[in-house]
C-alpha cells in the first residue's frame, strides 16, 4: 500500500470504526482499498502540520507562527520533546562568540572536516555547509526565545577545537521548554499531545495535503511494535494547506526496524532514547516515495553502563573522567584494547568485540586526580547508585572484576609511561588531552562499560531547503518538509557529539522559513 | 511521634480534603446521582486508598461523561485539577524536591507540562516515568507514586 489517497482514506476511517465492532482487520483492509473514489472529510484545517515536538519541530513551529500561519503540532507521546528534552543539551556552533573571547581559532571548513572524518566521508556535504553557515543564527534564535547557556565551552570528542555550548540546566529541555512556552502563546497555534500520525493524505498530483491521525492515543512501551499493534485513539483527518513537516525523530527504540538495519541488535539491546523513538513516520514517508539515505548507520554511545538503564548516572563519569583521564580494559586480559578518545563508532565497535557473546563488559577506570576535576554530579550519583566502585589499590580493583592482577598492573604502568612520554604507541590516544594525569593516586574508581543505541544517522533525503526528495522525480515531494533525526546524510556514518542539536534546530528553522 | 507542626499540617490537609469532598457533594446541580456500584465493578476498578477514604463514586471523577458506567472514559487533566486545583499548586507542594532537581511536578525535562496520568493511575498501580532514565536515582529521590 502506497500513499493514502483521499478515497482510500475514507474507506480506512470506516475500517477503523468497523474494526472496533470486531471485524477482521486484514479483510477490511482489502475492502478499504476497493472503496470507490470519495473525498476525505477533513475534521480540521491548518496551514502547516508539524509531526513531532522536539528541537526540529519547535524551531519550525515558531518560524511558521511568526509568519502568521495557522499551525498544528502533534506529538504522539504525553510528554513533549521526545529525545530533545532528555539529552545532555550540548550544542555545537562553529566560530561562536565564546571561542572568539577565548581566542580559539575555528572555521567552517574545520568543523566540516571534523564531521566528515567521523562520518567516514559519506556525509552529504552541502547539508553540513548549510549547518556551518547558519549555526550561529540558530544559536541566536534560541537565545531570543529564552534558552540559556553556561559561559564556558566543552570540548566534545572528535572536534578539533572546543566549539560546544552547554545549556544552563544540563539538558536539551533548557532549549525546548522556553521555546515551547513561547510557541504556545503565539497566535494561531495548536499543540496536541497523545496524537499519533498514521498516514499522509495526497492529492492526485502527488502533493501532501494533510494527514490522518489519532487523538487520545496512548503509546504502549510494552508492545514489541507500538506502530503496528497499538489501536488506541480516535481517528481524525487534518488538512494542511501549505505543508506537512516531519520532525518525528529517529528509531533507536524500534525493536523491529533497528534489527532489520543491524542484525546484531536484539529486543533487549538498551538505548539512551525515549521509548517512543520508532520508525513509523519514516516508513510512511518511504511509502509515498521519499528517498532513504544511509538508514543502517546507527550510532552507539560508548560511554554507557550495563548495570543501569539508558543514559543513567554512569555515562557522565565515562565521558568526563575514565575515557579522558583513565583507561578502558578487557577484564579477561587486564589489557587496554582501544584509543579511549576515538570517535563514538570506533570505540563502540572495539567495545562490542570485547563484550562478545558472553557479556564480558570492559572496565572503565580512573584515579583520584581525575575525580578531582569532575563536577560532583558526574561521579557522586553513580557512586550512590552502586554502579561506580571505589578501590584503595589497583590489586583490589583487579580482584573485584576478576582480572589477571599482574597483567593489569603492567597495563597501568605502560599507560602511565605513555602519558609521561606524551605518546601512546599502542592505541594512539591523544595524550595532549589528558593534562598529564596518570593512574597513580588512590583511591581508584571503576565502572563496567557498554555502548548503547544513541542516534540513527540515516533517514529521509532532504535538500538544503529541508524539502523531502522523491525517488521517482529526484525532486521535492510537494508539500513535504523534514528536519532532524528523521532525515539522513548530515552526519554520514557517525555523528559527532553536540552536532545533533545544531542539525535539528537549524533545519527545523529552515523548513519553517521555506514553507 | 510526629513533630507538632507536621501533625498540624496533616490535620489541616485532611480537613481541606474532607471539606472539599463535602463541597463536591453539596454542589446540588452538578452532583452526580447516587449510583449502585456492583461488587464486580468495584473490584475491577479499585480506588487508591486516599480517594477510597473519601467514598468517591465513579461519577465524582468521571464528570460530564453521562451516567452510563459502561461507557466511562479516561479522565483528562482538568478532571484531576478540579480538586487538585492547578499544576502550579501541585508543583508548589513538591517545591522542596527542587533542591535536588527532582520534583516530578516541575522537572528540568518537563517543567509543569506532564499529564497527571503519565504516572498517576487510579484503577491500577501508578508508575514512575522518571525511572525510564533515572532508574537508580528515583529510589533516592522519592517514594512510591501515589
Amino acid at each position: 500500500m502506497g500513499s493514502v489517497h483521499p478515497e482510500i482514506n475514507h474507506g480506512r476511517r470506516d475500517l477503523i470504526k468497523l474494526g472496533a465492532a470486531g471485524m477482521g482487520v486484514v479483510l477490511l483492509g482489502e475492502q478499504a482499498l476497493a472503496e470507490p473514489k470519495k473525498g476525505v472529510k477533513f475534521d480540521e484545517e491548518y496551514d502547516v502540520i508539524i509531526v513531532g515536538s522536539g528541537f526540529a519541530g519547535i524551531a519550525c513551529g515558531i518560524k511558521c507562527a511568526e509568519k502568521g500561519y495557522k499551525t498544528l503540532m502533534i506529538e504522539k507521546m504525553g510528554r513533549i520533546g521526545g529525545n530533545s528534552v532528555i539529552n545532555g543539551g550540548i550544542f555545537c556552533v562553529p566560530q561562536n562568540d565564546l571561542q572568539k573571547k577565548a581566542g580559539i581559532k575555528d572555521s567552517n571548513e574545520l568543523f566540516i572536516a571534523d564531521c566528515m572524518k567521523a562520518g567516514l566521508g559519506i556525509n552529504h556535504k552541502e547539508l553540513l555547509e548549510t549547518l556551518a553557515k547558519r549555526a550561529h543564527e540558530t544559536y541566536q534564535f534560541t537565545l531570543k526565545y529564552g534558552a540559556k547557556y553556561l559561559d564556558s565551552l566543552v570540548h566534545e570528542g572528535g572536534h578539533s577545537v572546543p566549539r560546544t555550548y552547554q545549556t544552563a540546566v544540563g539538558s536539551g529541555a533548557g532549549i525546548v521548554l522556553p521555546l515551547m512556552e513561547h510557541f504556545e502563546k503565539m497566535a494561531g497555534v495548536t499543540l496536541k499531545t497523545r496524537t499519533k500520525f498514521d498516514d499522509f493524505v495526497m492529492d492526485d498530483a502527488g502533493r501532501v495535503i494533510g494527514i490522518l491521525a489519532r487523538e487520545d492515543y496512548r503509546f504502549d512501551s510494552k508492545l514489541f511494535s507500538d506502530d503496528l499493534e497499538n489501536q488506541s485513539g480516535t481517528p481524525k483527518a487534518f488538512k494542511a494547506t501549505k505543508a506537512v513537516m516531519l520532525a518525528s525523530g529517529g528509531f533507536c527504540q524500534d525493536k523491529y526496524y533497528r534489527a532489520v538495519q543491524d542484525p546484531r541488535l536484539t529486543p533487549s539491546t538498551d538505548s539512551t532514547n525515549h521509548p517512543g523513538a520508532t520508525a513509523g513516520v519514516l516508513l510512511k514517508a518511504f511509502e509515498i516515495g521519499a528517498v532513504p539515505v544511509q538508514v543502517s548507520w546507527i550510532q552507539f554511545g560508548p560511554w554507557a553502563c550495563p548495570d543501569e538503564k539508558g543514559f543513567g548516572v554512569g555515562s557522565m563519569f565515562n565521558v568526563n573522567a575514565s575515557f579522558r583521564y583513565g583507561i578502558s580494559v578487557d577484564p579477561k586480559t587486564g589489557k587496554r584494547y582501544m584509543n579511549e578518545l576515538a570517535d563514538r563508532k570506533i570505540r563502540a565497535d572495539h567495545m562490542f568485540a570485547v563484550i562478545g557473546k558472553d557479556e564480558n563488559y570492559p572496565i572503565n577506570l580512573c584515579d583520584s586526580q581525575a575525580i578531582e576535576r569532575l563536577l560532583p554530579d558526574h561521579y557522586e550519583k553513580a557512586l550512590k547508585a552502586g554502579i561506580l566502585k571505589k578501590f584503595n589499590t589497583l590489586e583490589e580493583l583487579a580482584q573485584h572484576y576478576k582480572m589477571p592482577v599482574e597483567a593489569f598492573k603492567k597495563t597501568v604502568a605502560d599507560y602511565n609511561s605513555y602519558v609521561k612520554a606524551g605518546k601512546d604507541p599502542e592505541f594512539g590516544k591523544p595524550t595532549n588531552m589528558v593534562d598529564g594525569i596518570t593512574l597513580s593516586k588512590a583511591p581508584f574508581y571503576a565502572m563496567r562499560g557498554t555502548p548503547k543505541l544513541h542516534h540513527t544517522m540515516g533517514g529521509l533525503q532532504i535538500n538544503t531547503q529541508a524539502q523531502v526528495i522523491h525517488s521517482k522525480t529526484h525532486q521535492p515531494i510537494p508539500g513535504l518538509y523534514a528536519a532532524g533525526e528523521i532525515t539522513g546524510g548530515v552526519h554520514g556514518a557517525s555523528r559527532l557529539g553536540s552536532v545533533a542539536i545544531t542539525d535539528c534546530l537549524t533545519f527545523g528553522m529552515i523548513a519553517g522559513e521555506n514553507i | 511521634m510526629r513533630p507538632y507542626s507536621q501533625s498540624f499540617t496533616l490535620i489541616l490537609g485532611w480537613l481541606w480534603l474532607f471539606l472539599g469532598a463535602m463541597a463536591l457533594h453539596a454542589q446540588g446541580v452538578d452532583s452526580p446521582p447516587a449510583m449502585e456500584i456492583s461488587a464486580e465493578l468495584a473490584q475491577k476498578y479499585p480506588l487508591k486508598p486516599h480517594h477510597a477514604k473519601l467514598s468517591f463514586g465513579c461519577l465524582d471523577c468521571h464528570t460530564n461523561q453521562g451516567s452510563n458506567l459502561a461507557s466511562l472514559k479516561r479522565l483528562k487533566d482538568d478532571d484531576c485539577l478540579s480538586c487538585h486545583q492547578s499544576r502550579d499548586k501541585m508543583a508548589s507542594r513538591l517545591a522542596f524536591m527542587e533542591l535536588k532537581k527532582a520534583s516530578p511536578h516541575n522537572s528540568i525535562h518537563d517543567g509543569k507540562r506532564l499529564h497527571c496520568d503519565e504516572c498517576h493511575m487510579e484503577h491500577r498501580p501508578s508508575v514512575n516515568m522518571c525511572s525510564e532514565c533515572h532508574e537508580r536515582e528515583v529510589p533516592l529521590w522519592m517514594g512510591e507514586t501515589p
